[in-house]
This record gives C-alpha cells, structure tokens and sequence, in this order.
C-alpha cells in the first residue's frame, strides 16, 4: 500500500538509523521511535545519547526543532505519513466531537463533518496553515469557556511536517485542496474569520440537564377533585351507617371509601359538556382505545405517547 | 335468488406457531371445564332458514368489530392457559408495536355463560388507563365467539420469575424500584374504586423498557358500596391477607396492600414468604410471623365468622427477624413492609399512605426503569432469538451492513 | 398527570363510546332503520323464493301477506318498542328484587344495544331477559341460569337466556360498565346535608364560609322565584331529605327510560333530577361549587336544565301538579300504541335471526368444528415446515456454526 518514495536502498524494513546509521543486523533489538513534532524516526540508543540531558534540536540535518525525549514514542504504523495523519486526527477529533444527535438535520451534520474534514486537510496538507491553526485555536478557546468545568490543557498546535508537504496522500488530494481553498473563503466569508474561529449551522440548542429532582413516588400522577372536598365523616344515618357496624368495620371497609366515591361520582363529569365535545366525529361509535400513556418508575419515556388529558 | 349459505364463519385465524408454555392465568378458583362438541341440535338443512346466518350485510355491530379486529395481525402462540391463550402480534399498519392477544377460549359446555373472569377483566381493564397497569387496547371477537382481549405486549416476564432466576441479581435500590411501581398500580386502581384481589408475583409483568405493569383483572370488582356482601374466597393463598381467611365478607382496599407486601417481602427473600398447603396453614404461617390478633391488636376479631380456625396464641416475631431476613429493604423499608402487614386492617397502610411513606424518598433512589435488571424473557424470547438470522443483533440502528465509522477521539 | 374528576369521567368507556350529540344518536338509529329494513327485506325475499320453489312441485298457493311488499318499522317506532323493552326489564328487576343498579344497567345495555340493532332483527322479550342477566354478571352478582330462567316465567328456557349473550356483549363492544348517579346522588345529598348543618368543608377558593352558606341556605325559597322564608335546622334537612327521595325516584324511573346516558354525564342527571325535585336549592349548590360569574356556572345550569327537560318529558314522570288520573291516562294511550307496534312488528321481523338458539348452537358448532380444523391445518403446516427443514439439512448440510466461519 506504501507509496512512499523510497530512499535509496532502503526498504520499509528500516534497517539502518538515519542519525547513527547502525544497522539491525549489529544490533538486533534496535527499536525506533519517532517523535510528533517532525516525524522524524531514529532508534532508541540515539533518543538516549541525544535528548538524555534536556530537549535538543532534531539531529536530522534540515529540521531544527527542538525535541523532548519523552515526546518520543514507538511507531503505531508502518507510514510515518499516516502516522502523522492519524495524530492529527486524533488531536482535531478531540475537539469536534459533535455527533448527528447535535444537529437539527442530516444536511447540518454533513456540512459539519465536511468542514472538519477540510480543515483536517488543510492540516495534514500544509494549506494555510496558519489561519486554520488560528481558527482552531479560538474553536478551542470557544469550547473551554463553554464549558464549566476545568481548563482544558492546551492542546498543543498540531505538529507540521516541513518537508514532504508535496507528497499526495490520497487520490484526489489535489482536487481536495482546491476544494478546500474555496471552501475556506466561503467559511471566512469576506477574508474575516468568525470569532470562535468556526460557526456550524443547525446546532441544536444544548440544555444543559436538570440536576436530578427527589424521587416523586407518584411518578407525576395525582388525582385532585376540583368540586369538593372529601371530609373525614358524614353524618346521614342512611348512608354513612357502615361506619358503626362492626361487621363492615371488622374487615377494613373504609367508610372513607364510600364518601370518597360517592363525591366523584356526584362530580365526575360536571364539566363535561357532551354536546361541545363529541361534536365533530368521523363516525358515531368509531372504538375509541385508551390513551397509552408513558411508563413510569425513572422518569423514562415510552415511544407512544397520547395524551387526550 | 340466493340460495341459503351454508355454515362458513370467516377466514382469518390466529396463525399457529412453535409452542411455548408461559401460563398467566392462575387463580384457585377452578375454570377448568372440558371442552365438547356440542351435538344436540340436529344438522341444518341447507333449507332451512333458521340456522343460517344472514349473507346479507353484516350487523353494525359486527362491522364496527370487524374494523377493530382489522386493526391487528396475530401471529405465534405464546403461551396457553386454563381459559386462554395468548398470541403475539402488532399494528397492522406499524409492525412495531407489538401486542399481545389473549384470545378466551369458548367454552361450549359452561353453563352459566360467558365465563366471570372474562366480563370481570373487560369491564375493569377498560376503564383503568395508567403506565404501570396492563393496557388493554381494543376487544375483538371472531365469528366463533371468541373474545380476543388486545393487550400490551410485555415480552419479559413476571415478577415471579425475576426472584426464581439465580442468574440475575438485583439490588436495594432496584427493589425499592419495583415496588414503587406496584404500588403505584395499586394506589391508581384504589383511586378508581377498583380492586385487583389477585395480586401476586406471577400478575406483575414486566415491559421491555423495564415498567412495571399489574395484570390479570380476572377476579377484580368494585367496591366501596354499602350494600352488598363480597366473597371472601379470592386472591391466591399465600397472599390472601387473614381476614379474608377468616370469613369476613365486607372489606376494602387493605387486602390488595397485603397481597402487595407480601410480593415485596418475596422480591427481598427471593423465595416465598408464608406458603401454606391449605387455608388453616395459611393463618398459621401468618400467626407465627405476626402472632396471634387479639381484640386489643384487631378489635372485632372475634367476631368473624372462622374465627374458631385460630389456634394457640403465637407472639409476633422480634424485631431481630425482621431486621435479618429484609436487611436489604433497610430500616425504611422494613418499617413499610410491616406496616403494610398490619392484622388489624383498619391500621394497615392503605395505597395512599404507602405511597407518602419516606421509604421512597430515603437513600438509596430507586434505580431508572432503564438500569433495572432484566430477565431474558423466558422461552417465548429464546423462541424469537432463535429466529433471527446469525449474526444479527437485537437493535441495530443503522443496521450491521454499514462499515462502522472510525471513532479517532476515543483511540488510544 | 394531574387528574380531576371529569378526567377520571373522561377516561371512563361511557364517555368515550357511548355519549353522543343529539344529532349523533337520531343518525345513528336512522342507520340502524335503515340497514335491519334491507336485512328484513333481503332475507323475506329470499325465503319466498324458496318456498316458491318448494311450491311448485305442489299446487300451494302463496298466501296474503306472502305477496305483499314488507312494511318495516320507523327509526322512531322502534325506539317506542325499545322504551316498552325497558319498561318490561325494569318491572323484570322489581319483580326479582335486584338492586337498583343492576336493572338500570339492564336498562341501559338495552338502549345501547338497540342503538346499532334494529328490534325488527332482535326480538325484544329475549335480548331484555339476557341483558338482565348479563347487567347481573356486569355488576358481580354471578346468577345460575336455570334460577334465572325460571324467574323470567314460563316462557324462557337457560338456552334462551344464553343465547343472545355473546351477540350483546359485542354490540355493546365490550363495555360493561355503566355509570349511574344512584351513588353521586347519595353524595351530593351527603354534602347538602353538611352544607345545612353548616360543616361543610369549603372549597380552597370559596368567598364565603360555611356558616354564613348555611345561613343563606336556610333562607331559600321553597319554589324557584318564590318568597325567602326562614327555616329551621331540621326543616331544611326534611326538605332535602324530600327532595333526595324524589330525585332518586326520578333517575330509577324517568331518567333511566330517556336518552339521558348518552347526552349527559350522571353528574348532570343527577343534579337536573335534583333541580326537579327542589329548584333553589340545586341552583344554590351550584353555585357555592362554581361562582355564578364564571361562564361554565351558566353553561352548566343551561345543560342541566335541558337534561331536566328531558327527564320531565318522559310519560312515566309524575310531578306534583300532574295528577295520577293524567298519569294513566298517559299510560293507557301509550300501551295501545305498542300494541299496534308490536303488530306491525310480527309482519317485518328478519326471519334469520328469530331462533337465536339455534343460531348461536350452529355458530358454536362450527367454532369448535372451525377450531379442530384449524389445529389439524396449523399441524400439518409445521410438520410440512419440518419436513423441508430437514430436506435442506440433509442436501446442504447444517448451518455452520456463528463463530465457526464467514456467512
């Protein structure tokens, strides 16, 4: 799959160090790492010899840029290319999580994924680098004052090859850069960049949740009349003789129960007024179900939901 | 001219499927009855007019029940009981939603007609409309006289079978959960002048999303009303509360709040709490929890009509009983179960008073329906499973035939 | 949810199936007419053809009525034949001894299932018995049939009874329960009776206090637009005890009989039965419930006092001015009209549906038959199921196993 220009004589196997040019044949456990800043790879015995004592310049002749060792890591992929790339992803990832839930409509998150994907490209191909890396310094600035919690540590800028910034790494790469500058100025309208560095459209308002209410045991259901008021006793011999009769209070009849329900059945219904609200049918005894209504016991909703209340 | 039609009820049987037994309907009243051709009647002449049913338009009546019975498509049978069996099906015009169609088996040879718990579960459940009771959707018939009930479809299992799995744990905040939810059904029932008188473990079902739903109206009533005496021969034993045991014939909505403690104190023990051979043995096994009720505990107790059944004077358990077997409920939780276990049944909790109880506003929260530990569903799911295509997965949204997108952020 | 008790109305089967407007329920009963008279027309017409054919190997002449047209009965007819049913199942109930609410439900699934049947299909005497017995079954008072029966007179036979049963359990589309005012009257009576006393627990935003509403109820005139007289504490409660007793003698009677169930909600029955009986003080009830400056308190009193209009229009209402003579007289008048009703039904009934016991025997019949059929179709489908499943296994061999390889 590599395309990568080869040097002369050696192959993708590394065997030989670029800065001490020992060869894996002398020494058979060379492993190489390979710092973020440059993408410059060299075996571990010269990352101790050289950057031990404190951050020095890249030995590589032609790259000055100051290293730390412990910036140094193994290689995850055989292409440094793709290596550089797949950090750069990572790293503008981090910043542009926004999933399709975020966006109002498909259209909204695609043109979302496509700007970021063209500023990944303007990364990872060198294109005014210097605007998109300031843009996406105030995106980052943006989303650390958005958020409440604590400072983000700075993300540092996204590492940039110096060299090889002609090589294409996909098909099409040219055409994407194109495509790119031209989708920059539409972004920067006018030459002038937005504030926050990017503005996406179609972003869903982002309700920051409730802290959680104590637990409601009737799940928001309660049943209050509006007419009357249920007294704790009545006194119409008749009616309320329950209540002295030991055989009706010996088993828990509630006389309470009577009173309660013969009030809502004296009220139920008071202020419905058939004639208004039967009034536009389809067809008269058209089987009407209950309402299905939502399940309770969390706070979870279901999928139907009709509310006739 | 038409010639008399000969007998042909209409097309459109419940499709038959791979059996599986989930029985619902358990009550100890006995509906069992053999089912028989009835031959008495002589075969119809093809002439004769009497016997045969009009080929002209339908009654209104029947269409109207014909356009609910349109609505549905039913398909495997679930499960199949004494007087009913159940079939899964859904929308005819949204596959999706899903219900259950309990379909009561006609009973040729019953005498009195159609059978009690049937008119009891249609009258009540139609008239009850809350998140944590059964919904009944729509009630159809064919033309064989069958009522189909269209029910939710509450495809894992009951409580019953939650406790019996070993395989699945659960937790204080979780019981705290479910019991919420039962009482919740029961206090929406008691508010609506309704009685369930046959709740157990096995009549809790359990939605997919986790809810809790009261089922099983068959030997349901209405109270409240001064007049009439109720039979005192309902709710099944282990969970009839004693002074239904002990004859009385006027009670309320406290007998539903014992059968639901007892189903809690169930959830807690992950066994049953008083089982009992015979109704004697059940006053017993309350006795020697609860001790013996005496005029000064429950006044009036003597004056029931099986009171003799009492035996010997038993003393209530300690505390101590109480605190080791139900450590999971906490001290809260203890204080309601009891309290929801009073002999006495006018100084038993009623619905409402268990729902203002500080157990459930108390530490822990009762875990979101969503997080509830769920069964997998019995055979009828492990039918379904089996019935789908390797490698398929139960809710794939985009479907597993899209590459999955490269999550970069989370790498490393 | 926040429920009141008109939502709690609300979701009740009465009010969502069986209320109609007006308009609605003439509509519908004019279908009903419509759709039994070509039933009728159709089926007399056929059997005619039949036995016209019979006839012809033997010289039988048709008879008279044979040769002519059938003449069906008026939509407003048949309600005439629908009230007498209801009077037949009210002295049934009496007669019996039942509660109060077992016959009004009777009554009731009568006119409800007479809204979409047509009494020329279903014979009257048949479908009130088993309405009886079904509003028992409705209201948990589980009857042996055979008791039943031999209480319905000699006529009715435990078949008969259950033979109708199914068909109005669906035409009544499996709603069984009925909502009666019997108990809201009780209740409202309860609460007038504290109200008098002056205990009555005020409502959260009432302007005035319970002493001063009892003060203003002892001094309500005796008849709408009357003089304010005064009252004593136990005059006031023997008039309302008045007044309860000829109000509930009104909603077993008149408000049953009329279209009351489907127009109003019992709350409104049983208040306009109420405004009948004792007119201000109903309308001063009302108004320590709703303040006479909100719209609904005008509303509410011109619904009420319609449904009042109703219930009094019925024959069998008797108020204090009319006299028992006029009552009879009523009476009388109203029995020879259903005598030539009844007549002119035995001309147009549908001869298909007059034995229902035959009729529900062969359904049943051929539902079991249907059943047996069917189980042996669904067997055979699975075991030709089963039989090409292992045809393929035994020519592709198994399903290879999830892990064990691509698919």
């Amino acid at each position: 799959m590599s395309k990568t220009a080869t040097r002369a004589g050696a192959t993708s196997k590394d065997d030989i160090c670029p800065v001490c040019k020992s060869s894996r044949y002398l020494n058979p456990n060379m492993k190489f790492l390979v710092n973020p800043e440059c993408y410059h790879k060299m075996c571990e015995s010269c990352v101790d010899r050289i950057f031990s004592h404190g951050p020095a310049p890249c030995p590589i002749a032609g790259c000055k840029r100051t290293l730390r060792k412990a910036r140094f890591r193994r290689q995850t992929f055989e292409d440094l290319k793709v290596e550089r790339e797949v950090d750069i992803r990572r790293k503008v990832a981090k910043l542009f999580d926004k999933e399709q839930d975020d966006f109002e409509t498909l259209r909204d998150y695609n043109d979302y994924l496509e700007t970021v994907e063209t500023t990944l490209w303007n990364l990872i191909l060198k294109i005014d680098l210097e605007a998109t890396n300031r843009r996406i310094g105030l995106w980052q600035q943006h989303l650390t004052e958005e958020s409440n919690s604590t400072q983000r540590t700075q993300v540092e800028d996204p590492s940039l090859l110096t060299d090889k910034s002609h090589v294409i790494l996909k098909k099409g790469g040219t055409q994407r850069k194109n495509v790119a500058g031209i989708k920059q100025d539409l972004l920067t309208g006018v030459g002038d960049e937005p504030e926050t560095g990017f503005v996406f459209r179609g972003l869903k308002k982002r309700v920051a949740p409730e802290p959680e209410k104590p637990y409601d045991p009737y799940n928001g259901w309660s049943i209050e009349p509006q007419y009357y008021v249920v007294q704790d006793d009545y006194n119409v011999d008749w009616i309320t003789h329950p209540k002295h009769d030991p055989a009706f209070t010996v088993g828990g009849y509630d006389v309470r129960d009577l009173y309660s329900r013969a009030l809502c059945d004296a009220f139920g219904g008071l202020g419905v007024f058939i004639e208004d609200e039967k009034a536009p049918q389809p067809s008269v005894g058209a089987a009407t179900a209950l309402p299905v209504v939502d399940g309770g016991g969390g706070g979870g909703q279901d999928v139907n939901m009709d509310d006739i209340f | 001219m038409v010639d008399s039609p000969a007998l042909s009820p209409r097309p459109n049987p419940p499709g038959a499927g791979p059996k599986t037994t989930t029985s619902k309907i358990m009550s100890i009243n006995p509906k069992a009855k053999a089912v028989a051709i009835l031959n008495t009647a002589d075969k119809p002449i093809a002439m004769s007019a009497d016997t045969t049913p009009s080929n002209g338009t339908a009654d209104l009546a029947e269409q109207m029940n014909d356009d609910v019975r349109n609505q549905f498509v039913s398909g495997a049978k679930l499960g199949e009981g004494t007087y009913a069996i159940v079939y899964a099906g859904h929308y005819r015009h949204d596959p999706t939603r899903l219900v259950a169609i309990k379909k009561i088996k006609l009973n040729t040879t019953l005498k009195d007609g159609i059978a009690p718990d049937a008119i009891r579960e249609i009258k009540h459940l139609s008239e009850l409309s809350h998140p944590n009771i059964i919904q009944l959707h729509a009630i159809f018939s064919t033309k064989e006289q069958n009522i189909s009930l269209v029910l939710e479809h509450l495809p894992l299992g009951d409580l019953e079978g939650l406790w019996k799995n070993h395989s699945i744990s659960y937790g204080t905040p979780d019981i705290k959960s479910w019991a919420s939810m039962l009482a919740q059904a029961v206090w929406f029932c008691h508010e609506n002048f309704v009685l369930h008188r046959d709740i157990k473990g096995n009549n809790v079902l359990i939605a997919a999303d986790g809810t809790l739903k009261l089922a099983d109206f068959g030997l349901a009533r209405s109270f409240a009303d001064a007049s009439r005496k109720m039979t005192c021969n309902v709710i099944t034993r282990f969970y009839r509360p004693p002074e239904l045991l002990l004859g009385c014939e006027h009670y309320g909505g406290k007998v539903d709040i014992w059968s639901t403690g007892i189903v809690i104190a169930e959830l807690v023990l992950r066994d049953w709490f008083l089982p009992s051979n015979t109704d004697a043995e059940q006053l017993l096994a309350i006795t020697q929890v609860f001790g013996t009720p005496t005029e000064e505990t429950w006044p009036g107790v003597s004056t029931l009509k099986l009171a003799a059944i009492l035996g010997a004077s038993t003393r209530p358990q300690p505390m101590d009983y109480w605190r080791t077997k139900f450590s999971m409920l906490g001290p809260d939780g203890i204080d309601l179960l009891r309290s929801m276990l009073i002999m006495d049944p006018n100084k038993r909790f009623s619905a409402r008073q268990v729902l203002e109880h500080r157990y459930w506003t108390s530490a822990p929260r009762p875990t979101k329906k969503e997080d509830l530990p769920k069964q997998g569903g019995g055979p009828a799911k492990v039918g379904e499973d089996l019935k789908r295509r390797a490698g398929e997965l139960p809710s794939s949204g985009r479907g597993d035939k899209v590459a999955r997108k490269l999550d970069f952020g989370s790498m490393r | 949810m926040k429920l009141t008790e008109d939502d709690i109305y609300r979701s009740s089967t009465q009010y969502r199936n069986w209320s109609f407007t007006p308009a609605q329920l003439t509509a519908q009963r004019l279908k009903t007419n419509q759709q039994a008279s070509e039933r009728v027309k159709a089926a007399v017409a056929r059997q005619r053809a039949q036995r016209a054919r019979q006839s012809q190997l033997d010289s039988a002449n048709t008879s008279e009525s044979e040769r002519n047209e059938v003449v069906c009965l008026t939509p407003e007819e048949e309600l005439k034949l629908v009230d007498t049913f209801c009077d037949v199942a009210q002295k049934l109930g009496d007669f019996c001894n039942y509660p109060a609410e077992i016959t009004a439900t009777c009554i009731q699934f009568v006119r409800r299932f007479y809204l979409f049947n047509s009494p020329m299909t279903y014979e009257g005497q048949n479908i009130t018995r088993t309405a009886m017995f079904i509003a028992n079954k409705a209201e948990s008072h589980f009857l042996d049939v055979e008791v039943f029966s031999s209480q319905c007179g000699k006529n009715s036979t435990a078949e008969k009874i259950l033979a109708p049963e199914y068909l109005i359990i669906q035409a009544l589309r499996y709603n069984l329960d009925v909502k009666h005012p019997f108990r809201a009257l009780k209740g409202g009576h309860l609460e007038l009776v504290e109200l008098a006393r002056g205990n009555l627990a005020t409502l959260p935003n009432a302007s005035q206090t319970a002493t001063e509403l009892q003060n203003e109820m002892l001094q309500l005139p005796r008849k709408a637009g009357g003089p304010a007289v005064k009252m004593t504490g136990p005059e006031l409660e023997k008039r309302l005890g008045e007044a309860y007793g000829f109000a509930a003698y009104i909603l077993k009677t008149a408000a049953l009989l009329t279209d009351s169930y489907f127009l109003y909600t019992p709350s409104q029955i049983w208040l306009a039965a109420h405004l009948l009986a004792d007119e201000p003080v109903t309308l001063f009830y009302l108004s320590t419930k709703i303040p006479p400056s909100h719209p609904t308190y005008s509303k509410l009193v011109t619904t009420i006092r319609a449904c009042a209009t109703l219930i009094s229009s019925h024959r069998s209402y008797r108020s204090d001015r009319s006299s028992a003579e006029e009552k009879d007289i009523r009476d009388q008048q109203a029995r020879e009209e259903i005598k030539a009703l009844v007549k002119k039904l035995r001309q147009c009934r549908d001869p298909d549906k007059v034995d229902l016991v035959k009729l529900n025997q062969a359904q049943k019949r051929d539902a079991v038959h249907e059943g047996g059929l069917e189980e042996n179709k669904a067997k055979r489908r699975k075991l030709q199921r089963e039989g090409y499943e292992k045809e393929a296994d035994g020519f592709w061999g198994p399903d290879i196993a999830k892990n064990g390889g691509g698919k």
